[in-house]
C-alpha cells in the first residue's frame, strides 16, 4: 500500500469538512472494497477518514410506513433485519448472495451504493 | 526435559529456517517482479507517522504503535507475535485470516488495525490452550478437520461465529424461510462456512465437527 495518513471522524460535519480539507482523502468504513483496492495499489488515497463512528447505523420506520436504512449499517444487520426480512425479503436475499459471512460482517449500506 | 511448549517453539523455528532456505530459489526465479503490493509496510521513507491505538486481544490489553498501513492481520502476527492467525490469499478471500471482532468474524486482513481502538479481538490463541481446548477445537481434532492445518486457526474462529449467528437467527443464502429459526443442517453449515477455503478438502470433516458442537448427532 501507498503510505497514507489517517484520521476517525465524529461526526458527519466533521467529516465532511475533512473531506472538503483533503481532496485526496477516501471515506473508510468497513474497507472490504478500499483495502482491497489499496493493497492492489488501485485505490491510492494519501489520506483516510474513518467514519465509522458518525452514529449512522440505525435502521428506523419512516413516517410513510417505509424503513430509512443508516449508511453505516452492516450487510449483516441489514440483511437479518426483522423488519427487511418480513417486508423486503429481496433486499435480505440480495445481500445473503453476496460475499461471505466475514465480509457481510464489516461491508457497510453506503459502501456498497458509492 | 523441554516442555510441549519449548518443543512447539523449536518445531517452529526449525520451520522457519527450513521455509526461509526454500525460498530462496523462488525469489531468485522471480527477481525483476515486483514486490508484493501486500507486503508488510517497511518504516521507510514516504511513510506516514506512526499511530497509537489500544485494544484487547484475547482479553489483555494492548498498546501498539503502528504504521497506519498495518492491517489488524499484521499487528497480531508481527506486532503482538500471535502467530496463530494466518495470511492466506491477503485479499478477503480465503478466510485463514478470520478473528471475532467486537463478538463477529471478520477478515482481519481486511481492516486497519488503527480503527480498532477500544475493540475486542479474540484470535484462536484465545479461544483455547493445548490443554484446554474449545469444544470446536475438540471437535476438529475428533473428526479430522484438517490435513495440513493452515487453513484451521480460520476455520475455527469462524465456526464458532457460525453457531452464534444461527443462534441469535442471522439468516443465509440457503435459510429457506427467512421469518423462522436457521436450521442446522449441513447445507446451513457448509453456506456459513464458504467464506474459508481448504485446500486440502476437508470440508465435510470440518461440518461433522460443527455439527457436533452445535449439538446434532455426529
Amino acid at each position: 500500500m501507498k503510505p497514507f495518513t489517517y484520521e476517525r471522524a465524529a461526526s458527519p460535519a466533521g467529516a465532511a469538512s475533512a473531506a472538503a480539507r483533503r481532496p485526496d482523502a477516501r471515506f473508510i468504513a468497513g474497507g472490504t472494497n478500499l483495502l482491497d483496492l489499496m493493497k492492489l495499489q488501485i485505490e491510492t488515497p494519501a489520506h483516510l477518514i474513518d467514519v465509522n463512528d458518525l452514529g449512522l447505523d440505525k435502521i428506523e420506520p419512516t413516517p410513510e410506513g417505509g424503513l430509512r436504512i443508516g449508511a453505516l449499517v452492516r450487510n449483516t444487520d441489514l440483511a437479518a433485519d426483522a423488519r427487511v426480512r418480513r417486508d423486503y425479503a429481496v433486499l435480505s436475499r440480495a445481500l445473503l448472495s453476496g460475499a461471505s459471512g466475514q465480509l457481510r460482517n464489516r461491508a457497510t449500506t453506503a459502501g456498497n451504493l458509492l | 526435559m523441554a516442555t510441549p511448549r519449548e518443543n512447539d517453539v523449536k518445531r517452529r523455528t526449525l520451520m522457519a529456517a527450513t521455509v526461509a532456505t526454500a525460498t530462496v530459489g523462488t525469489i531468485a526465479s522471480r527477481a525483476g517482479a515486483q514486490a508484493s503490493p501486500a507486503s508488510p509496510p517497511a518504516p521507510g521513507s514516504g511513510a506516514a507517522p506512526t499511530l497509537k491505538v489500544s485494544f484487547t486481544v484475547n482479553g489483555k490489553p494492548r498498546d501498539l504503535e503502528l504504521d497506519p498501513r498495518t492491517t489488524l492481520l499484521d499487528a497480531l502476527r508481527e506486532g503482538l507475535h500471535l502467530g496463530g492467525t494466518k495470511k492466506g490469499c491477503d485479499h478477503g478471500q480465503c478466510g485463514a485470516c478470520t478473528v471475532i471482532l467486537d463478538g463477529r468474524r471478520i477478515n482481519s486482513c481486511l481492516t486497519l488495525a488503527v480503527m480498532h481502538q477500544g475493540g475486542r479481538i479474540t484470535t484462536i490463541e484465545g479461544l483455547g490452550t493445548p490443554d484446554k481446548l474449545h469444544p470446536m477445537q475438540a471437535a476438529f481434532v475428533k473428526h479430522d478437520g484438517y490435513q495440513c492445518g493452515y487453513c484451521t486457526p480460520g476455520q475455527i474462529c469462524s465456526a464458532v461465529a457460525v453457531l452464534e449467528e444461527i443462534e441469535a437467527g442471522i439468516p443465509s443464502h440457503v435459510t429457506a424461510d427467512l421469518n423462522a429459526k436457521p436450521a442446522l443442517d449441513d447445507a446451513e453449515l457448509r453456506e456459513r462456512m464458504s467464506g474459508n477455503i481448504c485446500r486440502c478438502g476437508a470440508y465435510s470433516n470440518i461440518v461433522e465437527a460443527i455439527g457436533e458442537v452445535a449439538g446434532r448427532k455426529a
